[in-house]
């Protein structure tokens, strides 16, 4: 079944069952804690927020001139998903919302940030990582890798629509 | 950085000596792989971002992929540092490097 599809206004539809949308809810106050490097968590945090620069003056000014503007970005993004799972309706034993191009954008950016945020807890350190069975006993390890089934279907969807364009 | 016997007193600096000695030197923007993140991915945000064609951004993709990183784009200081923070934002691991 796909999740995503485009639909005649030039929006995203999101369809998903009601058990996956459960589970996104789920991990979104735990993005929020990384993101916001909430104590227990904070190890999480750096692959959220690389280095610009290897001379650490540089990176000082480089921050300094940042400021908070990339946590603000994935508070903003995480705030939107949290709405449209908020918003959408059940149809059946599915819930579907309709997104704009921002929504979307937000989307993305918080499928690939968790993505980011679980590799670490599963201990996904090389690509060869990838090729070791998962683990079904890990709740993480399952998650992760229908995220990344979600953000490629995504992707897929996004780079079709920059071919059209 | 070339030793020096002369004793050193770092001034309090508002700009780095380097970009005062050579203003036009660009910058690199330089993307790293890293196990995570998707390759689609990478191609998505090359073209959103920088407006690579598909051919191209899959090439930059693939040289990233395969040699561990790759120059995306290079200019002056203030344009590289923009586009290495709207990287950070899209989840990309990016620097600024001179040549």
């Amino acid at each position: 079944m796909r999740r995503f599809r485009r639909i005649s206004d030039g929006h995203v539809q999101l369809r998903l069952p009601a058990t996956e949308r459960a589970v996104l809810s789920s991990l979104l106050p735990q993005l929020l804690a990384v993101v916001d490097g909430v104590e227990g968590v904070e190890h999480l945090r750096a692959r959220l927020f690389p280095v610009a620069y290897d001379d650490a003056e540089r990176e000082r000014e480089f921050q300094r001139l940042v400021g908070d503007d990339l946590a603000e970005q994935r508070r903003a993004a995480l705030d939107d998903v949290v709405t449209s799972l908020d918003t959408g309706r059940s149809r059946g034993r599915h819930w579907v919302v309709d997104l704009d191009d921002d929504g979307v954008q937000s989307w993305l950016a918080v499928l690939h940030d968790l993505r980011l945020v679980l590799a670490q807890v599963v201990g996904i350190r090389t690509e060869d990582d990838w090729n070791r069975d998962p683990d079904t006993a890990q709740p993480a390890e399952i998650v992760l890798w229908h995220i990344g089934a979600l953000q490629e279907e995504l992707l897929d969807l996004l780079l079709g629509g920059l071919d059209a364009g | 950085m070339e030793a020096s016997t002369a004793p050193v007193v770092v001034p309090e600096r508002t700009e780095t000596p380097d970009e005062t000695d050579e203003p036009d030197r660009p910058w690199n923007v330089v993307v790293w792989n890293d196990p995570v993140t998707l390759m689609s991915h990478v191609v998505y945000v090359l073209r959103k971002l920088f407006g690579y064609d598909e051919p191209a951004a899959t090439r930059l993709m693939l040289r990233v992929h395969n040699e561990g990183k790759a120059v995306v784009a290079s200019g002056p200081r203030e344009k590289s540092e923009f586009d290495v923070h709207r990287l950070h934002a899209h989840g990309l691991q990016a620097t600024l490097q001179r040549d």
